[in-house]
């Protein structure tokens, strides 16, 4: 006891003894050094991207990323201390500076896709207004990377939402009254599941042509199924605990059971595979543009619609940037909704916490 | 013997439903199915629309249409390119198949060789910062798309350091080993990648609650070698969702190759696929689509029963 006492009105002493805070400072320094050096060495390879030994300069590039990811990292543990995990965090800063540029873009900035013939194939130069470069027609990198974000994020939320919406209501009342009504549940949803995804997705954009509403309704014909079947396992589980026979015993009706009982403890492991299935989501839009059988490249700039516009033999080898653009965009943006989903279900799954 | 047989009558509606659904996309046409499928010109053509109407059984109505339609398939008839008069479906399935075959099947088998050790360590050195690595890698494995994947490849080794070919294919029968295998190569990695991040991470789980058994304490208490526990003991207990998902994913992989086959311009099923809807040619896309989804249903019914004969509890329960 005495000697605490004397530590704590010694603040040098604190200081020192404390090896939370010590920890803290040691993070706070190293992440700074680690996105100092980060920062010039990402700034300095994107404008190089040009040379002949590209492929260097790709792993001094992700060397660069590595640097500003981790140093963030220990900058969050620096500043929040070693209990929060920053790997999530910085996923939720990545989706938070997303949603910024789509809203800014759904306010009427970066909306600019004229072509410029004067200034094709513009390699990213940080300097100019032209940041991220510019394609074959000469239209902006950077302003087709935004507008994909938007479809990818409409699409991706739409379906997803969809999904959930009719696959709970689905699940939950498959899983909650048994029999007949789960017997046609399970042959439909099998049904559905039993098309390869991609193909299943082709066909019906190839009959319904390719809208941002079509790609989004068709997408949400994957998430239903899903949805639906994890809420009728959640369901199945719920429905023989202890509470929901004391509302039964209590003489509560079947609506008040299944909606006031067993749906609030269904729908949050259920919103965390929502999260992770927005990811898989966006994926499967980019690959249907990738396939050129998505959503119709000339009216709507999507990620998947400029990797297939830069994926050409000669535009990947005079311009990669067209590529690399929406394609680390993209990256980004499914590792952090997988982070974020992957997260939220280790907290909210009770299946999971069990293990 | 009573799951199986479960198993096996579940399938017969949902087969059903599929198959109404694959042979009905010419109602969903809109317009003139002759004009939408053959173009303004050839629609003209003496014979033209005879040719569409025989070939989609277009003059009866949506029941007999899909009895008829069913019956051809079942006897073996998938029909006629509408493009390409004389070019039959079962002849194209018959080229391209095995191409699609034999790269879901070597990516699968890449894969499993890759991730099984991979997931073993993981389990066994867990925490350690091997394993945290691995897990870092694996996670962003998982959230990279094949078609990004594929790209990156054919930049470093083709455009960068030119090692292998950008895209084409050499058939088997052409024995020409060395460039098939060339050719092989980027596919592959492509294609498995993703699946190598999932095995590890399943197995690395299930390892790691083998490994705290009782019999795996006296194995070591024994004096057995780490290596001998491991691989001989508690591979094998550990294996069982490893199993089922390998082969669920076999059917993922399918619409994999899609994407691989149409990045590399490989002659496969799904390359098809991706033309007969840019070309409209419904009658191929239909059977194209009704083969590869009823050897999905089957594969997913033949994983069941090998985990049924695998694990007892299933077995009789």
């Amino acid at each position: 006891m005495a000697d605490v006492s004397i530590a704590a009105s010694d603040p040098a002493i604190t200081h020192i003894a404390d090896p939370e805070k010590r920890r803290r400072k040691r993070s706070l320094r190293e992440g700074i050094v680690r996105v100092a050096v980060g920062v010039p060495l990402v700034v300095v390879q994107l404008n190089l991207f040009y040379d002949s030994t590209a492929w260097l300069q790709v792993v001094v590039t992700l060397a660069g990323f590595y640097g500003i990811v981790t140093g963030l990292g220990m900058l969050i543990r620096g500043i929040f201390g070693s209990q929060v995990d920053p790997a999530t965090w910085l996923s939720v800063a990545w989706i938070a500076v997303v949603l910024v540029f789509v809203l800014l873009q759904l306010g009427g900035l970066f909306d600019d896709l004229t072509a410029d013939f004067d200034n094709r194939v513009q390699p990213p130069e940080f300097s100019t207004h032209e940041p991220l470069g510019t394609d074959r027609v000469g239209k902006s990198v950077m302003n087709q990377a935004i507008q994909g974000a938007r479809v990818s994020l409409i699409v991706g939320l739409g379906s997803v939402g969809i999904g959930l919406a009719v696959g709970a209501i689905v699940g939950l009342v498959a899983g909650f009254f048994r029999g007949p009504t789960e017997g046609v549940f399970n042959i439909l949803t099998d049904s559905i599941l039993a098309f390869p995804a991609l193909i299943l997705l082709f066909t019906i954009v190839a009959i319904f042509g390719g809208s941002v509403l079509v790609v989004t309704l068709a997408l949400s014909m994957l998430s239903i199924p899903t949805m639906g079947r994890l809420a009728r396992a959640n369901t199945l589980t719920f429905a023989a605990r202890e509470f929901v026979t004391a509302a039964r015993a209590m003489g509560a009706s079947n609506n008040r059971i299944l909606f006031r009982e067993i749906m609030p403890n269904v729908a949050l492991p259920l919103a965390s595979y929502a999260i992770i299935i927005v990811a898989v989501v966006i994926v499967a839009e980019a690959s249907l543009s990738f396939l050129g059988v998505g959503i119709d490249p000339i009216r709507t700039p999507t990620w998947g619609n400029m990797i297939s516009e830069g994926r050409q033999q000669t535009v990947l080898r005079d311009a990669p940037h067209i590529v690399f653009v929406p394609g680390v965009l993209m990256f980004l943006t499914v590792l952090s909704l997988n982070r974020i989903g992957e997260s939220l279900r280790t907290l909210w799954d009770p299946r999971e916490a069990k293990l | 013997m009573k799951t199986i047989g479960r198993s096996i009558i579940r399938l017969i509606p949902v087969l059903l439903i599929v198959s109404f659904f694959t042979s009905s996309y010419v109602e969903f046409l809109s317009g003139d199915p002759a004009v939408r499928l053959l173009g303004q010109e050839r629609a003209q053509e003496p014979g033209a629309r005879e040719f569409v109407n025989r070939e989609l059984h277009l003059d009866d109505n949506v029941v007999v249409r899909y009895g008829k339609w069913l019956g051809d398939v079942v006897t073996g008839d998938l029909g006629e390119s509408v493009k390409t008069p004389g070019l039959t479906v079962a002849s194209e399935l018959k080229n391209r198949l095995p191409v699609t075959l034999e790269i879901a099947l070597v990516a699968q088998i890449f894969a499993l060789i890759l991730a099984i050790p991979l997931g073993v360590y993981a389990a066994y050195r867990a925490g350690s910062r091997a394993d945290r690595t691995l897990n870092s890698a694996s996670f962003a494995a998982i959230s990279l798309p094949q078609f990004l994947v594929g790209i990156l490849l054919v930049l470093i080794l083709f455009n960068q350091l030119d090692l292998l070919p950008p895209q084409g294919w050499t058939r088997l029968t052409d024995w020409d080993w060395w460039d098939h295998t060339q050719r092989l190569i980027m596919p592959i990695i492509a294609l498995s990648l993703t699946e190598i991040a999932v095995f590890q991470r399943l197995l690395r789980a299930d390892m790691m609650a083998t490994l705290q058994n009782d019999f795996v304490l006296t194995a070591k208490a024994k004096g057995m070698s780490p290596t001998h526990i491991l691989f001989r003991h508690a591979l094998r207990p550990s294996s069982f969702s490893l199993i089922t998902l390998a082969g669920v994913s076999t059917g993922r992989l399918i619409g994999g190759t899609v994407i691989i086959e149409v990045l590399f311009t490989i002659p496969g099923v799904g390359r098809k696929m991706v033309d007969s809807i840019t070309g409209n040619d419904l009658v191929m896309l239909q059977g194209m689509v009704i083969v590869v989804v009823v050897a999905y249903v089957l594969l997913n019914l033949l994983v069941e029963i090998t985990y049924a004969l695998l694990d007892p509890r299933i077995r009789r329960g």
